[in-house]
Parts: C-alpha cells; structure tokens; sequence
C-alpha cells in the first residue's frame, strides 16, 4: 500500500502452489511466518529497494498466488512487466504446460519482457530424484528457444536464487545502461545465509 | 475452521468477561495489550471458560449464546452429520437446565435449518447452469456460422440494466460464500488441524462458483467482442461494455467491474487493434486507472474506502452497496494467512492475527448481507449465466478471422489451432 516509486516492473507467474511466495519472501524478507502482520497486508504487491552501486533502484514485485484460479486476469498483471519469473514445480509435469502457456501469452504481448524460467523445489529432487517430472535439458532447450535464462531453485535451501537475482539485475534492471558495478549481497539481499561473506561481482556492458 | 470457531467462542466470552472483570495475571499465558487479548497459549484460553470461584456463570445460557454465534456464523460446519449430532445432544443437554433455554435451542435449529437447505438449493441451482452452460451448440465453433447466436446487444442494451443484473449474480453468489472459506480455500498446513478430521476436507465450493462466475463474465465480454463479423459492430460492443463497465463503478460493484475490464484487456480482444482505433476509449482509461494493479491496487484501495463510507451512511439500500474485487480480498487474506504465524515462538496462540483475519472476513460479511434493490429480469440473468461461451484457444481463432494474424507467430498459432478445434 505504499506509495513507493517502481523502477522495474516485475511479475511471478506459475500454477498454484509452485511455490512463487516462497522464492519472493526467501529473496525479499529472508523470512516466512514471521513478522508483524501489518506488513504483510497486501504483500501481494512487494517493493524492494535495491542498492546498485550508488543508486537505489526498486524493483516492484508482483505475485499472483491465491488467486490463481483467476486465470484471464494474468495479463492485468504482466502489462508493462520488465521481467516475469515463470514458475514451474519439478515435480508436476502439469505445471510446466501452464508455464508454456504464460511464456507464450507473454511473447504475444510483451515483447519487452525479459523471461526467466525456474524451475522450483529442487531441494524434493536431491531427496528423491524419482520425484523429478521435467527433465532438465528439456527445459533448458525451451529456454533456449524462446530466449530465456534457465534456473532450478530451491526456496527452502536456497539454491541458485541468489543467482537468479543477481541475473535478474543484470540482464533486466541495467538493461539501458553500460555499468560496471558490484552488488553486495547482504545489501542487495539476495544472501540466504550460506554465504555470508561472499560478493557478487559482475559487469555488463550493453548497447 | 477450527481457529474460526475458536475465534467466535472466545471473541465473545472472552470480551464478555474483559467487561465485567478485570483480569489480573492468574492467567500468565494470557497476554493483553490495551484490554485486547493479543496471544495466549490453548490450555490458557480453556482455563479461562472453566468457572472459577469467583466466576460462576449460569451454563446454559451462556452455552445457549455461544453456540447461535456459532451456527449463525459458520452454519457450513453443521453439514456434517457428526456436527448435527453433537448439536442435538447438546440441546438435550441444555434442555434440562430450563425452558427458556432449550426455546432457544429449537429456534436455533430451526434457522440452521433454512439456511443449510438453502445452501443446497443453490448448490442444485449453480450445477444446473453449469450444464445449461457446458452445452456447446455447434453453431459457436465457427465463427461464420455463429450467427444465428443472440449476442448480448439483442438481449439487453441498457448498460445500466445491464449493470444491474450483473450485480444480482454477484449478490447472489457472494451471499453463500461460508466465512470458513476464505481460510479453508488455504489452510493446508494448518498446525492446529483437528486430528478427528471434522474441518479436513476442503469444502469452498460456494466460494469456487464465485471465482468461476468472474472467469465467466471476462471470457463472455472477449467472446461478446470477438465474435461480431464486422469491425462496427465488435466495436460498438466494447463501447457498450465501457459503459456497463461505468454504470458498476458507479453501483459499487467493482468485481464485475474487473471482470469486464479483464475480458477487454485479454489478448484475443487486445489485439484487435483496427476495432480498438474506432472506439472512444477516454471513459476505458479512467477504469482502467481505477483498477490499476500499481501501488498495490492503491487507486482501487481507494475507491473501495469511499464506497464502504457510502455504504456505512446510506440512504437507500442502493447506496450500501459494495461488492469487492474479490480476487484481490482473497490473495490479501492468502498473505495474511501465509505470512503470519497461527502460533508464537512460545506456542501462544496468536490473536493479532486472528483479529486481523477476523475484520477483514467480518467487513466482507456486512457487504455480503446487502440486499440488491434491482429489478431482476430473468431474461437477461439467463443469458448472462448460461450462454455458452469461447474457450480460450477458440477466443482466439475467432479473433484471427476478425483480424488476421500480423506476424509468423501468430500465423504458426492460427494454422495449429485451425487444426485442433476442426478435428474432433
């Protein structure tokens, strides 16, 4: 409900219980069930500042889930999105049709709209692999082929949303400008306490 | 449902007591904050109705109290015929204490009743216009041939009576939407899950028939817009939409509103682009302003703030209406429910959590309660409940024959569902 000012526009797209709370609340709040509950009114729609060497930029996060029974309203939400994460879970099959579906609505419709595809509950495949419904090169050629980055993540260890993040900001956020600039982890957030001491370093160069 | 009941049980006789006595610390796993119960822990909270020396209340009636809250509440719990057992013996029970009390009893029981069997006639009702609905006349898999199909302007082309009827079905349908399913819909992890299984099983149907019923309006508008032959007239349906969409607005009735503004902003409708460049879309951009997803809805936030004001002050039982963007009510309840702990760290049960989930499921119910001063026509309820309409892929096709497809994609799209909708 704040009335913060959105840099980039960005939006989580899956099938119901892929797991898209999760990702948010790992990389934004480093918490879940946790908290006063005044902040979690509305936190549907999450602003999160980010600091970029000395610029603060906001990323407007959009997450649909509890409602994704509305299905025809997804594109209200996606309009104008910088980037969308489209979710699927790796061990329902199912959901990475509607993840199709959504990739293909948003290239219709947002040509502008940087895709990420992630895969989610990767922690369920290292307990069990019999578990894993999607293979992974099957999914990297359909990223590759609509130009996507590809990642397998796990909210509940943590692994590779650190990476998708720091892609993320790379590749959407910095699209416009040439820069050369690291992130710190701990101010960017996208730390989930395995490496409390580690930097990202990157650079881009676009244009 | 579980914490719903406990939450009716104790919001009463809790406060009840607050009231009359002042609570000292004998009750050290009850905490307070400014005379409100803020966490406690269960075995607490069932000490607190145990009668103490210096509280001995008569049982009956306060039992009596407790158990109409309950029924009047959540009456859905009292489908399952355990609960209705239970019930009956209680009255039994009670019914030896006193006349007034066992009256009290049977007049309860007899208003559970009504309501269930209402609940089942509706239930018979919406699976009825279902089917009405799911039965597909061959006429509307092409668009060529679907001519002969009434369209919406042949039914109704009054937006405000149009609008009207929109917000009959919406009453309609919010009115047996069960309190307990807002959280039903989510609770599968709920710590303090009864282990007799009484609440497991997931019932939110009434609150299913509504979300279905929103779907339902979007993919008619996109199916109203997109089936037209000719450009004029696809694009005299949007303008007529816009102003339904207005009259809405103006009613209070925003989930129409947004389904109408959802069906136009679809991609098969959005890329009409030819039909769109002949409509006069400034009144569209103002909507669609109000019900912009920003600032988490801030604009609709709002809107809505006005109109319960309205509704709190009304005049007339137009005035009171409100019926909320329901899809945003149930994902602030999602994030309520998700992003709070039911418990503390020290296994307190956590009341300001429960209030919070309390007051936005109680405002709903005072809207829920409106009555629709509407005219109803059923001719135009018909149409709107049971005429069939595109799936998604033939919404599609049938806006690539009103507007052939602009680039390869779509060109790929229209040849592979040309092919899929034609063979059986």
């Amino acid at each position: 409900m704040s009335a913060m000012r959105v840099d980039a526009k960005v939006v989580m797209l899956g099938k119901e219980s892929v797991g898209k709370t999760s990702l948010v609340e790992r990389y934004v709040h480093h918490r879940f069930l946790v908290g006063p509950y005044q902040n979690t009114i509305g936190a549907a729609f999450v602003a999160k500042p980010i600091q970029v060497a000395e610029k603060v930029i906001t990323l407007g996060i959009w997450d649909t889930a509890g409602s994704e029974r509305y299905e025809a309203m997804s594109r209200i939400y996606y309009r104008g999105a910088r980037a969308a994460i489209v979710c699927y879970d790796l061990t329902d099959s199912s959901s990475f049709q509607r993840a199709k579906f959504w990739v293909n609505e948003l290239q219709n419709c947002e040509e502008h709209c940087k895709i990420y595809l992630c895969g989610t509950k990767n922690d369920l495949i290292e307990a069990d692999r019999s578990l894993r419904q999607i293979d992974y090169h099957d999914a990297q050629d359909f990223a590759e082929e609509i130009g996507a980055q590809h990642f397998e993540t796990s909210s509940k260890t943590g692994r590779n949303v650190a990476t998708l993040i720091t892609f993320f900001l790379l590749f959407s956020i910095l699209k416009t400008r040439d820069c050369f600039f690291f992130v710190s982890s701990e101010e960017a957030g996208v730390d989930l306490g395995q490496k409390k001491d580690s930097f990202f370093y990157s650079c881009c160069h676009n244009n | 449902a579980i914490f719903s009941c406990l939450k009716g049980a104790f919001g009463s006789s809790a406060k009840a007591r607050l009231c009359g006595h002042s609570i000292t610390a004998s009750y050290g796993e009850m905490c307070y904050h400014d005379n409100s119960l803020v966490s406690a822990s269960l075995e607490a909270l069932i000490q607190h109705l145990v009668p103490t020396v210096d509280y001995y209340p008569d049982v009956a009636p306060k039992l009596v109290q407790l158990l109409t809250e309950w029924t009047e509440t959540f009456p859905y719990d009292f489908r399952d015929e355990r609960m209705m057992r239970c019930l009956k013996d209680m009255t039994l029970q009670v019914a030896r204490g006193d006349e007034y009390s066992w009256r009290a009893m049977q007049q309860m029981t007899q208003r559970l009743i009504k309501r269930l069997s209402a609940l089942g006639q509706y239930e018979e009702a919406v699976a009825a216009l279902n089917a009405v609905a799911q039965e597909r006349p061959a006429s509307l898999k092409s668009k060529q041939t679907s001519a002969q199909r009434s369209d919406i302007l042949s039914v109704c082309d009054d937006p405000f009576i149009l609008a009207q009827q929109l917000t009959h079905i919406e009453l309609d349908r919010l009115s047996f939407i069960g309190p307990e399913e807002f959280i039903q819909s989510f609770a599968m992890k709920d710590p303090l899950e009864n282990h007799k299984g009484f609440f497991r099983k997931r019932k939110t149907s009434n609150l299913e028939a509504y979300v279905n019923w929103f779907n339902r309006l979007s993919f008619l508008v996109a199916t109203e817009i997109c089936m037209p032959v000719k450009k004029k007239h696809r694009a005299r349906i949007i303008e007529f939409f816009i102003d339904v969409a207005q009259e809405c607005f103006n009613i209070g009735n925003f989930n129409s509103l947004m389904a109408i503004i959802t069906g136009m902003n679809m991609s098969p409708v959005a890329r009409l682009k030819k039909t769109w460049n002949k409509v006069n879309t400034d009144k569209f951009e103002i909507l669609e302003h109000q019900m912009d997803p920003s600032s988490n809805f801030s604009n609709y936030r709002t809107a809505l703030r006005g109109a319960t004001q309205r509704s709190e002050t009304a005049h007339s039982s137009q005035e009171k209406i409100v019926i909320p963007f329901f899809s945003l009510l149930i994902k602030d309840i999602y994030f309520l429910n998700e992003g709070c702990a039911n418990r503390l760290p020290n296994g307190h049960i956590n009341f300001e959590k429960l209030w919070e989930l309390a007051k936005q499921v109680s405002e709903f119910l005072v809207w829920r309660q409106v009555i629709c001063p509407f005219d109803r026509d059923r001719r135009i309820l018909q149409y709107l409940v049971t005429t069939p309409v595109f799936t998604e892929d033939e919404l599609h096709l049938a806006s690539y024959e009103s507007e052939g497809p602009e680039n390869n994609m779509e060109k790929d799209r229209t040849s592979l569902l040309t092919r899929y909708i034609w063979t059986p």
